[in-house]
């Protein structure tokens, strides 16, 4: 089969006929891979599974873009072009996620870092009534500092 | 030489390009943008669910259960094999092998036709149990939150889907000018073109199965 390829990649434009072997081991690493996926699933890993899911996904895919979609003899160019799209894909998953992944996280660090502590006292429902009439005072002194 | 005229039909280079070589650089360029727009397109969708995985991570796990991994497995490897058919179809072409390129063809059209028999399954059975995105859910489950994992199902799954059906019609347009002797080793610029679309559409399921059918 190689010395085959070797003849068509001459006789062609000056294009580089990609040998069948290589087709063959990405078939070959592609489904071994699947079934890597689907085994290590069924086995509790706790977080590690997620992990190891990702990396089996991100093995296959680089395996299927270096040689079924022939990355690893492009122009460099169009190879810059898919570099840049996963950088720009990281930025809208790092920037994204530093919200979502960061939600209610951010007061505990505080007050454990710098000792804050809230001024606001937090008013249960049955305490109410008893608070409105100390309510009163504070609500001049903060008309005052605003005159002045 | 003789011979291979009649059975291939001469490549006219439109007007605007001065070589071979430059148009087909300049339709392979083209296409690799689009791949790359299509990269970050779905990468909107990944965001998405490691958003929501990331707050119901126990909802994800019993939502998970109502999908077979063995149809995610098969059609899992339906793409991959379809892909390796698409590659020695797209290799043909180079070497003017014009009956390989039409049986890889031929081949590739059938597994993803098998594809989305099982996907016409699998949804068929979700909408049954009633396991539909937003206000449609009307199924039985642990989590009140259930109905964000089968939105970002049937959004995922289904614009993939979609990608699939309209690479079906590319390949079946391949299918028909390869018999016409289109391609050949000096002009193949729509079968490599229509390769890197399917490829991509296998790079984003190798996402979406172990995302979907393979949680906990």
């Amino acid at each position: 089969m190689s010395e085959h390829s070797h003849s068509d990649s001459t006789h062609g434009r000056t294009h580089f006929v990609v040998p069948v072997r290589y087709y063959l081991a990405t078939l070959s690493a592609l489904l071994v891979l699947t079934v890597l996926t689907v085994g290590v699933s069924r086995i509790d890993l706790g977080i590690l599974n997620v992990a190891a899911a990702l990396a089996i996904a991100i093995v296959k895919a680089s395996l299927v873009m270096l040689f079924f979609m022939g990355m690893r003899w492009e122009k460099s160019f169009n190879v810059l072009i898919i570099i840049g799209t996963f950088f720009f894909m990281s930025i809208y998953f790092m920037f994204t996620l530093a919200d979502t992944l960061a939600r209610g996280k951010a007061d505990p660090i505080e007050t454990s870092r710098f000792g804050f502590k809230s001024p606001v006292k937090i008013i249960k429902p049955g305490e109410e009534s008893s608070r409105s009439s100390h309510s009163e005072s504070p609500a001049p002194s903060s008309e005052s500092t605003a005159k002045h | 030489m003789s011979q291979k005229e009649a059975v291939f039909s001469d490549h006219h280079i439109a007007h605007h390009f001065d070589t071979a070589e430059q148009e087909f650089d300049s339709a392979k360029l083209g296409m690799w943008l689009f791949l790359g727009q299509e990269l970050l397109f779905f990468g909107g969708v990944f965001v998405v669910y490691t958003v929501f995985r990331n707050f119901y991570p126990e909802m994800f796990i019993d939502a998970n259960k109502h999908l077979s991994w063995k149809i995610g497995s098969v059609n899992t490897i339906f793409l991959i094999v379809s892909s390796f058919t698409m590659a020695i179809g797209v290799r043909s072409a180079q070497t003017s092998k014009k009956n390989v390129l039409i049986l890889c063809m031929i081949l590739t059209f059938l597994f993803a036709a098998g594809f989305m028999v099982n996907k016409y399954f699998e949804y068929n059975e979700k909408i049954m149990h009633g396991f539909l995105p937003s206000k449609w859910f009307s199924g039985e489950g642990h989590f009140e939150t259930m109905h964000i994992f089968f939105g970002l199902y049937f959004f995922a799954t289904g614009l993939h889907g979609l990608h699939v059906l309209v690479g079906m019609g590319l390949i079946a347009w391949i299918i028909w000018r390869a018999q016409k002797g289109h391609f050949h080793a000096q002009y193949y610029t729509p079968v490599e073109l229509v390769g890197l679309y399917w490829h991509l559409v296998d790079l984003i399921w190798i996402f979406l199965f172990p995302l979907f059918y393979l949680i906990g």
